[in-house]
């Protein structure tokens, strides 16, 4: 796919939602307040009749991404402008900015973007039959009523392959499937421009997932819709996206069209969760690639790229030869050691549990061996640089002196994907990457359009 | 052996032979026409509920022979003829030349109910002193129920500073039971039928105000009232087709069942003797009058009559009040009786 000419319908920059974290008198009065940093400056574009697909691990923003978007939850900073397509209401305006519309034309904006909730179970009025859940749309915005009203919410329901004898029901009679294709009638029902599916598949069992993403699909052909698809599921996002955007802690890592970011090169953050797709095949030899530690808070999310904690192709520092592999060890070493009070906390960890020793009354010896075992380090480092250092903070680990191990940690092993925050490097004409290794200005050198790893280029 | 995905291909799979096969069963959906309002949902649910319905038969038996028990005239006018109580309440038939009564006579086919220490025929009393008991119990149960939804949809929906004052200020009317409050009130201002109402309506919207404001506190966190924002409806909206629906049912059921609670309260201080004026065909004042008759009647007999259908017919209303106040609570519980068999498969 080439470079789009048309204007994207929706377009969203530096969309930024921070929760408060503690709800509390006495801090804020402190100033104390903490923030999760749900959504941390995103930009994307929609074309229209286009669906992009949103994916990450849970926990990473997508969900208040879409809801900060249409304003379910208002943003903390940045905007969001929607083109009205010629069909539309408001197609005589060349474009709104959605974040700071008034709260009334909000509402009546919302007639063109509507949502898709993930649970089936808890987004409809239990009270409220099916007929009444589908024409709300049409009281809210005055579209129809009566008899008119009764024959839209029928043809809803076909058009959703529902009966229209279910119209007198109640959710709670329906199956998952079943109430998910009540929700696609509800936001269809207003002739929306783009629809927000947030994990619209997600609480259904894989059969019925099929049924609801082909429905989606049709739907979208019909009505000229244009999605934003959540999900987790990289299979489901794979099946429906045209584009697709890999979220990590609340920041787009990679961004294309799927074949670009389904194929190399990779964010090394994309290559894992691919990895992690089942495969039915028993012969499969695929490596799964596993990532070390576990998704860091959002409240203090890390430096530079958010990712460097847990990145399996992180750059090794520009003055030691450091093999990948190995600058991943030593670096979760380093990572440990920051958050550390004591040194037990640094070695004793994954220790087997009937020999955990008191580490400070071993000597320095034994604590060489323990960290260099814990942390996965080869016995002797290829660059007789790195052997000293590593020599020096051990020397501090053994008088206890966690402070300046820590210290001379940072001034001496020093990554940019710890210090300098990731662009967006354009790897292709619709594909782009918020890596160091696509970036020219770090010289390890791409990863080369073909994927291999590791050949750096002219230095 | 190969690092290749997508080796797996699924053929031969045809899902239009799949849709085109016959049907398994000929089952259809059966439901058709208008949409039934959950209210109908819920009152075809209720009439199901053998002792729901027996409670509300009782009351409603109760409430008509109270209306019917003595003509009833405004201003003048009589809007309502019927009598079906044999003999003014309030006549002392021993003075009556036509009458064969004296006091605490055992109930016979001309007194069914016997008659009590003033010579008065207990059956016409006990009809009509339901209009005190039961018109307190209505009046006190409306006004309160109001006051409080209003006041409890405030402090839920808003939350913040006014919550918070509203709130506090519960906790003060709390602090004090609310018979002991309606006693004094009662003691201050002296026994008649509005001073009652008074009594039971000041402080008693506080449990509705704060059981619907703890209901309203979960269910705005539903996903259903964003789904509702994220539809476009203003907050009226959201707050009455999403938020006080889903949140009220707890109040319906503790408004019914307060009824009761308002007629017993009536009765006691009628019992105590702090409520209305005595000789009055109230229940509770009745009980009161004839209380000495418990511990040993004239001649050494008990007149267990005198006491035993006035202390009935509360008995017997305000048990019936809490039949109907589960009965709607069962009834408003839709997914009750949703049994795992009636879900639609697909």
């Amino acid at each position: 796919m080439s470079q789009r000419t048309e204007e994207p319908i929706l377009r969203v920059e530096g969309l930024k939602k921070y929760y408060r974290a503690n709800e509390g008198f006495i801090e804020n009065l402190l100033g104390r307040t903490q923030w999760v940093k749900a959504v941390d400056g995103v930009d994307f574009e929609l074309y229209p009749g286009e669906t992009l697909g949103i994916v990450g691990e849970s926990g990473c923003g997508k969900s208040s991404l879409g809801r900060a978007m249409f304003r379910l939850v208002e943003p903390t900073e940045g905007e969001v402008y929607y083109r009205p397509p010629p069909e539309s209401e408001y197609a005589d305006e060349a474009e709104v900015e959605l974040t700071s519309l008034s709260s009334s034309r909000m509402r009546d904006m919302r007639k063109d973007l509507q949502f898709i909730f993930q649970d089936p179970f808890s987004s409809m009025n239990p009270k409220m039959t099916v007929g009444d859940i589908i024409g709300e749309p049409l009281d809210i915005h005055g579209i129809a009523s009566g008899a008119e009203r009764q024959e839209r919410i029928y043809e809803l329901l076909e058009i959703v392959g529902l009966n229209s004898s279910h119209a007198n029901r109640f959710p709670h009679e329906f199956s998952g499937g079943q109430r998910q294709r009540i929700g696609i009638a509800r936001s269809l029902a207003v002739d929306p421009e783009i629809i927000i599916c947030d994990e619209p598949v997600s609480a259904l069992d894989v059969s019925v997932q099929a049924q609801i993403l082909n429905l989606l699909e049709d739907l979208q052909e019909e009505f000229n819709l244009s999605y934003i698809f959540i999900a987790h599921d990289l299979s489901v996002v794979e099946h429906i996206s045209d584009r697709v955007g890999v979220m990590y802690l609340g920041e787009i890592a990679e961004l294309g069209t799927t074949e670009d970011v389904y194929n190399p090169p990779y964010h090394p953050y994309s290559e894992a969760l691919l990895s992690a797709i089942p495969e039915p095949d028993p012969l499969w030899e695929g490596d799964r690639i596993l990532l070390s530690g576990t998704v860091p808070s959002p409240l203090d999310p890390p430096s530079g790229c958010r990712f460097h904690t847990r990145c399996p192709r992180v750059i090794p520092p520009e003055s030691f030869e450091l093999s990948t592999e190995n600058w991943r060890s030593v670096l979760n070493f380093k990572l440990r050691l920051q958050g550390a009070e004591s040194l037990e906390a640094v070695t004793a960890l994954e220790a087997d549990g009937d020999e955990v020793r008191d580490p400070s009354t071993m000597n320095r010896t034994e604590i060489e061996a323990l960290v260099r075992e814990e942390f996965d380090l080869p016995n002797e480092f290829a660059d007789p640089r790195v052997e000293d250092e590593l020599a020096t903070i051990i020397d501090s680990l053994t008088e206890e002196n966690l402070e300046e191990a820590t210290t001379h940690f940072e001034d001496v092993f020093s990554s940019p994907c710890e210090t300098d925050t990731p662009e967006q490097v354009p790897t292709g004409d619709t594909h782009k990457i918020a890596c160091h290794l696509y970036d020219e200005a770090y010289h390890r050198g791409p990863v080369g359009v073909d994927g291999d790893t590791g050949a750096p280029a002219d230095d | 052996m190969s690092t290749e995905r997508g080796r797996i291909q699924i053929t031969g799979f045809n899902p239009e032979r799949v849709e085109e096969r016959e049907q398994l069963s000929d089952w259809v959906g059966d439901t058709k026409g208008e949409s039934a309002s959950r209210y109908q949902r819920a009152w075809s649910r209720f009439k199901r509920n053998r002792t729901a319905m027996l409670g509300l038969v009782i009351v409603s038996t109760m409430v008509i022979l109270a209306i019917l028990a003595r003509p009833i005239s405004v201003y003048g006018t009589t809007v309502q003829p019927i009598s079906l109580a044999p003999y003014d309440p309030a006549a002392r038939l021993s003075l009556d030349p036509e009458v064969q009564a004296g006091t605490y006579d055992s109930p016979s086919w001309d007194h069914p109910m016997g008659t009590d220490n003033e010579a008065r025929d207990l059956f016409s009393r006990i009809l009509y002193g339901g209009r005190y008991s039961i018109s307190i119990g209505f009046v006190v149960v409306s006004l309160t129920l109001t006051v409080g939804i209003v006041v409890g949809s405030i402090a839920g929906y808003y939350g913040g500073w006014v919550d918070e004052i509203i709130m506090r200020l519960l906790d003060v009317i709390f602090a004090f039971p609310g018979l002991v409050l309606a006693l004094v009130l009662v003691a201050m201002l002296g026994g008649n039928y509005w001073t009652m109402v008074l009594a039971f309506s000041l402080f008693g919207w506080a449990g509705y105000a704060r059981l619907l404001r703890g209901e309203i506190l979960s269910v705005k966190e539903e996903e259903y009232v964003m789904a509702a924002k994220a539809m476009g409806a203003r907050d009226r909206r959201v707050i009455f087709r999403h938020v006080v629906p889903n949140a009220i049912p707890p109040v319906i059921v503790q408004a019914t069942l307060a009824l009761g609670t308002v007629v017993i309260g009536v009765a006691a201080l009628g019992f105590l003797g702090l409520g209305l004026a005595p000789g009055t065909a109230e229940w509770g004042t009745m009980l009161d009058a004839m209380q000495a008759t418990l511990i040993q009647g004239p001649g050494g007999t008990i007149p267990w009559w005198a006491t035993l259908y006035p202390g009935a017919a509360i008995f017997l209303f305000v048990m019936s009040i809490n039949m109907i106040g589960d009965g709607i609570n069962d009834a408003f519980d839709a997914q009750a009786d949703v049994k795992v068999g009636d879900q639609g498969g697909q």
